[in-house]
């Protein structure tokens, strides 16, 4: 019996954390590259992965108390097997430092975290 | 007899991908993609259409198709202010994927540091020049400057647009 797949629904801002210029095209290559390496698509089947349909509006505040900064996101939507959770978890830390972010908003089967990465991660 | 021309599709890194001996499936799929790509969609709208119909085929990333798509979706979001134009970075990393395959096989190949290239990558840090130089040896690769409407017509929607039309002749 197939294992159970999550809908794991996660946002890249569209520009770098520090200076809010836009991303290299070779960063944008690398995600998909190892989104598409990590979760690899059957060739029948369910699709595992579909990507977002638009850039998403959104804002987050960068401490608290601080007014709400505005932003542009890119949505990615995975329907992974229960056991690959955690790969998707160091893939976005890893993805967090490629695209210069504090931390990435990750939502589970509804349940949302902030994957927060270390300098260990690495990069994508 | 007629001599076969080489069709090539040029990346907004200067790479040239061989498009004459794609299989029947790849070249459908680029007609399509050809269709869609006229329309200029929205730059996600795109990536997701692409993404979607080649994970429906059920090519390999090793397709030269799949690095066409990727060139065009970087193309549409550039011209829409969404993606930066390419820099040094991604030149290193096309020609590193084109001469090597991975980054893991060009480090242990040149003695470079894969998380320094990873940091570079992710434009947190540079090469130096010296360091540079020494890595386009490697990649038998030369620095040029170019100015900024060369640039601009190297990422340029239209050309690609041109190069599709070549290659689904």
């Amino acid at each position: 019996m197939e294992e159970r797949r999550l809908q794991c629904e996660f946002f890249i801002p569209i520009v770098r954390n520090s200076d809010k210029k836009p991303h290299q095209p070779v960063a944008w290559n690398l995600l998909i590259n190892e989104i598409r390496r990590v979760f690899p698509a059957g060739h029948s089947g369910p699709e595992t992965f579909y990507r977002g349909d638009a850039l998403v509006p959104g804002e987050y505040e960068e401490s608290p108390g601080t007014p709400p900064v505005a932003d542009t996101s890119r949505r990615y939507i995975l329907a992974i097997p229960e056991s690959k959770v955690n790969d998707l978890r160091l893939l976005l830390k890893m993805a967090a430092h490629t695209f210069d972010q504090l931390a990435n908003y990750l939502s589970v089967a509804g349940t949302v975290e902030f994957v927060i990465p270390t300098e260990e991660d690495g990069y994508l | 007899m007629a001599k076969q021309v080489s069709r090539i599709y040029q990346t907004i890194t200067g790479r040239h991908i061989p498009v004459s001996k794609l299989s029947r499936s790849e070249k459908e799929l680029l007609a399509r993609v050809q269709q869609k790509y006229n329309s200029r969609l929205e730059w996600t709208r795109f990536a997701a259409w692409w993404n979607a119909e080649f994970s429906k085929i059920g090519l390999s990333t090793e397709s030269p198709v799949y690095r066409i798509c990727q060139d065009l979706e970087a193309r549409l979001g550039i011209q829409q202010g969404s993606v930066a134009p390419p820099d040094y970075r991604d030149f290193l990393a096309d020609l590193i994927d084109g001469r090597f395959g991975s980054r893991h096989a060009f480090c242990q190949a040149t003695g470079v540091d894969p998380g320094q290239l990873s940091r570079v990558f992710a434009g947190r840090a540079d090469l130096s020049l010296r360091a540079l130089g020494k890595v386009l040896e490697v990649l038998q690769a030369r620095l040029i400057i170019q100015t900024e409407e060369q640039a601009r017509e190297q990422t340029s929607v239209a050309r690609a647009e041109e190069a599709l039309a070549a290659a689904t002749q």
